[in-house]
């Protein structure tokens, strides 16, 4: 009993992401998760587990999740609906004793069915949602998921339940029937129910029973209130097994609804908060993995957005088939946000979201990697390669082929020739490997070596700079150039100094 | 049959010579520990008896390897363990019986004892009856035992048993119970309600369930509760609990003392067998030796310590053996070799073989031929105290006396580093004369010694701890039949730790 919005199949081991910290840094990740969980801890939680999944959903997830996510835009009240009554039975749950109810069967029936009849009345809710709006939902998660409520808690069945409830509490006493076991101690207990007896014995044979067929135990005897208690223990202990069984199954269907569902009132949050800025959104499409698709048109880092509060400048790029891509050109000019966006949007579109974009299509990775420059001082040399190398280890310990990897500024904490050629060495062992880089770098030397043995499977990118040297934050096809215009940033900062 | 059954551990008519005090040997033989591993896994049985008895009589001792053949095989060992399994059932209703408080739990329990035992009896005598058993010992206790169950009293007390039991079993009530009060009602046939609540509940099948806490079966004790609720039962149905009083009155006493017996002495082959059977799945041999009271011959292959053993195997460990042979007239064995080289376990293990071949039970060897024992003695080096050195040296060669007034031609000497705490020349005159002594008596005897001059002389076999050839400083625990020559090993030695002349030479600045 699954809600199946999320997973369609069980997932056997669905953990988090090893090197999650490092990418919620380098692609600025907290921001997305504020706009999606707002000051709701859960939400936020839930915002994190399923964008940094590991490993990532496989393409048939991802297009369940979007249809989902489709439905959920199209009819956000009774979604919201379904998700405050499954908060709602996840606090009666959380206070209940059940939770913590030992082994003996007495108690374990007692909070199991009173918990359980807490909970009927929010799957009652729940099915009359699916009654009263599935025609509007179209994706195959939604529909199997109103199908088994409506199908398997029908108003008959949950009756029923509700009257077997009430008879397990045995508010007039328990009835069992047993056998003479070793020592002719009692033994092979079955239970019955109480009115059983009531019922089929005329009130007359009643009257007759004779008093010293029962007896009482002391008030003060404690070891005889034990024995009784654990002589009914184990009569009631079918009964209370399977209540135990069918309220756990309740209470974790519940349990899994509210996680499931946290991410999709998360994406809403976030649809909200970019409709706001008038930033465009699109449902991507992803690509069959050995593609090697990556293209967008008007594609915006979200995170920058949100912490601007406006619509910044999309690029348009297509690196279709491309196995390297390399971002050169002048400082400032949007390089980082661009290669922040692309490793945003596939993170997103991986875990079945919209992307910021007007279009955007790739091919899914095993996994999103950066290795970024790690501090604002470029000048700061000596001890920090080390420390950049010992990163770069880290990554590939955990990288594997169809991974994406995005390098911001590396090997910038040597002199160029040093860093051209540790760069050489890491994205031609990288691309041996299928994965794919794409790299933002001032080191000329390795961009040329890279310029001057063309091959199809690279893509250069230049940060646009208009004649005047405005920059243009648009990425554009171009060859790198020598100078990366430091001059001019310097002109800025000290202006009126000779050149 | 000539005489009727009586004991699984000797043949009709034999009693057992009271021991010899054996208590040194078996510690010096660490077979105290064997034996204390045996009692410790079967408490009851007073099994320690037995295993320090050793056999003085060639037929007493086939008699019980013919035994120990059978109880090799699958079905026949299965079916005497059953057999004592149902006997140890039984006993433990009898225990609980007289522990009980009340009439009724007293009872039932001693109905109980007697299903058991009539139970096992059957069984033990048709698993038994189609198996092909080769031993005098077995095939007498099969004789008996068909004939016991055939019996009348018997198939008396099995079918009243049996039949008693089935009535009171039978009986089923119901417990009404509300707040403190507990009602006994007779039974009218009510339907389940554990199932039906488990079909409302059928959906949620697949949840993993909790663990519930279950009241262990058939506590030892009847509390009070219990006993009230039976005693209510029982005037509900006072027909069978009648008949259950009168059956326990006149069946007091119901066990066959011969019977009994039996599976008391049997276990003394079932323990060992279970002691050994790690051993055997990990590869090593056991094997009934083949024992000779006239020639004096010994071949052994695959030999190992079985103390050693025991240790050695659980830890995943390699165990090594050792194969050895004497001719006839070669009576003393002198072992000589590096130290901690194993030496003391090969003389050890050549002690057991002897020990629990006169025991009748499957020694550990792939193959032994040895001559039968009248009595092992050992002489090992007590721990040194080192202000007691000439005290050390008296108490020693009393006991040497001691057991050369003792010793025949037939015994076994087994002697381990003595004389250590004198010098090399007096441990090497004592151990001649000592020798000499041995050699007049008669007896076998194997010397494990550092001096090693002892090992040519005339009427010693000398036996030797051989090296690794590729190390020498590896111990291999392997002994061969060879002269000895303790100095390769100890060059190779100073060698490795640059002891020898030329390296000392070159260390040491003049």
């Amino acid at each position: 009993m699954r809600p199946g919005l999320l997973h369609p199949e069980p997932v056997a081991e669905c953990g988090a992401l090893l090197h999650g910290a490092v990418l919620t840094e380098d692609l600025g990740l907290d921001l997305l998760f504020e706009a999606m969980g707002g000051d709701d801890d859960y939400l936020h939680d839930a915002a994190r587990a399923t964008l940094l999944a590991d490993p990532p959903a496989a393409l048939p997830v991802i297009r369940h999740r979007q249809a989902v996510l489709d439905d959920c835009f199209r009819n956000p009240e009774p979604v919201m609906a379904l998700y405050d009554h499954a908060v709602a039975a996840a606090t009666t749950t959380r206070r209940s004793y059940f939770r913590l109810a030992g082994r003996a069967p007495g108690s374990v029936l007692y909070s199991a069915t009173s918990l359980l009849e807490a909970l009927l009345p929010e799957l009652r809710a729940l099915r009359d949602v699916a009654e009263r709006h599935s025609g509007q939902f179209r994706s195959p998660g939604f529909r199997s998921l109103f199908e088994m409520l409506r199908g398997e808690f029908s108003e008959d069945y949950l009756r029923s339940v509700a009257l077997h409830l009430a008879v397990l509490r045995f508010q007039d006493g328990v009835l069992l029937s047993a056998g003479l076991a070793g020592g002719n101690a009692s033994g092979d207990f079955r239970l019955h129910e109480p009115a059983a007896r009531r019922r089929s014995w005329p009130l007359a044979h009643l009257r007759h029973a004779t008093p010293a067929h029962s007896f009482r135990i002391d008030e003060q005897d404690e070891a005889g209130a034990r024995a009784l208690s654990d002589l009914q223990g184990n009569g009631l202990r079918l009964a209370a097994a399977a209540a135990a069984r069918a309220t756990e199954q309740v209470a974790a269907f519940f349990d899994a609804l509210r996680a499931e569902l946290a991410f999709y009132v998360c994406c809403l949050n976030l649809r909200r908060h970019l409709a706001v800025l008038g930033a465009p959104m699109t449902m991507p499409a992803p690509a069959p993995p050995g593609a090697r698709a990556l293209r967008c048109t008007g594609l915006y880092d979200v995170a920058l957005a949100l912490s601007l509060g406006r619509r910044p400048v999309g690029s348009t790029v297509n690196a279709d088939g491309k196995a390297v891509v390399i971002i050169t050109g002048a400082n400032q000019g949007g390089k980082s946000s661009f290669l922040r966006a692309v490793g945003l949007a596939q993170l997103m579109m991986q875990c079945g979201m919209f992307v910021g974009a007007e279009q955007f299509s790739s091919s899914p990775a095993s996994g999103v990697f950066t290795h970024f420059r790690r501090g604002e001082d470029v000048t700061m040399r000596h001890g920090m390669l080390d420390e950049e190398l010992v990163r770069l280890g880290e990554t590939a310990d955990r990288i594997r082929p169809g991974a994406l990897l995005l390098l911001n500024e590396s090997f910038a904490t040597t002199n160029e020739r040093e860093g051209s050629v540790l760069a050489g060495q890491v994205v031609r062992a990288m691309t041996a490997r299928q994965i794919r880089v794409i790299f933002v770098t001032h080191l000329h030397a390795f961009a040329e070596s890279l310029a001057s043995s063309p091959s199809d499977d690279t893509l250069f990118l230049r940060a646009g700079r208009r004649p005047d040297g405005t920059r243009t934050y648009r990425m554009a096809p171009g060859p790198p150039e020598e100078t990366s215009h430091a001059r001019e940033v310097y002109q800025e900062v000290f202006p009126g100094e000779p050149d | 049959m000539d005489a009727p059954f009586e004991s699984i551990l000797a043949p009709a008519g034999k009693e057992h010579v009271p021991p010899a005090d054996l208590a040194e040997p078996l510690h010096d033989l660490n077979l105290d520990q064997v034996i204390a591993e045996i009692t410790a896994a079967w408490p009851d049985a007073g099994l320690a008896a037995w295993f320090q008895v050793p056999l003085a009589e060639l037929d007493a001792i086939r008699y019980r390897q013919e035994v120990m053949r059978d109880l090799q095989t699958d079905p026949v060992r299965i079916s005497i363990e059953a057999f004592v399994e149902g006997l140890g059932l039984m006993r433990r209703q009898l225990d609980l019986a007289a522990k009980a408080d009340y009439r009724q739990e007293r009872e039932r329990r001693f109905l109980d004892a007697v299903a058991a035992y009539c139970h096992a009896v059957d069984r033990l005598g048709n698993t038994l009856t189609p198996l092909p058993l080769t031993s005098r010992g077995l095939q007498a206790l099969r004789h008996y035992v068909t004939g016991l169950a055939a019996s009348p009293p018997f198939a008396l007390l099995r079918n009243e048993a049996t039949s008693l039991l089935h009535d009171l079993v039978a009986i089923r009530y119901c417990l009404r119970i509300r707040d403190n009060k507990v009602t006994v009602l007779p039974y009218r046939d009510e339907p389940d309600y554990g199932q039906a609540i488990e079909a409302v509940f059928a959906k949620f099948r697949n949840a993993p369930s909790r663990d519930l806490h279950v009241m262990p079966a058939g506590p030892d004790r009847l509390g009070h509760v219990d006993a009230q609720i039976l005693e209510r039962v029982a005037w509900l149905n006072p027909g069978p609990f009648a008949r259950l009083e009168q059956f326990c009155t006149r069946r007091a006493t119901f066990a066959d003392p011969v019977i009994l017996r039996f599976g008391r002495e049997v276990t003394f082959y079932l323990a060992y067998l279970k002691l050994i059977e790690p051993l055997r799945r990990g590869g090593l041999r056991f094997c009934l030796p083949r024992l000779s009271a006239r020639r004096r011959g010994t071949v052994v292959r695959g030999a190992f310590d079985l103390g050693l053993a025991l240790r050695l195997v659980p830890e995943a460990r390699a165990v090594v053996t050792n194969d050895l042979h004497l001719a006839e007239n070669e009576r003393i064995l002198v072992v000589s070799g590096p130290n901690h080289g194993g030496k003391t376990t090969f003389a050890r293990m050549f002690g057991q073989l002897h020990y629990l071949a006169c025991l009748g039970v499957p020694v550990p060897a792939a193959v032994a031929r040895l001559p039968l024992t009248d009595r092992v003695f050992t002489h090992f080096a007590r721990p040194e105290k080192v202000d007691n050195q000439q005290g050390q040296l008296m108490d020693e060669l009393r006991r040497l006396r001691r057991t050369l007034e003792q010793a025949t031609a037939c015994s076994l000497v087994i002697l381990n580093e003595l004389f250590a705490s004198t010098t090399l020349a007096d441990a090497r005159t004592l151990s001649r004369r000592v020798l000499a002594k041995i050699l007049a008596t008669g007896s076998l005897a194997v010397c494990v010694t550092f001096v090693e001059e002892l090992a040519a002389d005339g009427a010693a076999v000398s036996m030797v701890g051989i090296a690794d050839p590729s190390d020498p400083t590896q111990r291999t625990f392997r002994f061969e039949r060879r002269p000895a020559n303790g100095m390769a090993y100890a060059l190779a030695l100073a060698e490795k730790y640059g002891v020898t002349f030329d390296a000392l030479r070159r260390r040491i600045r003049p």
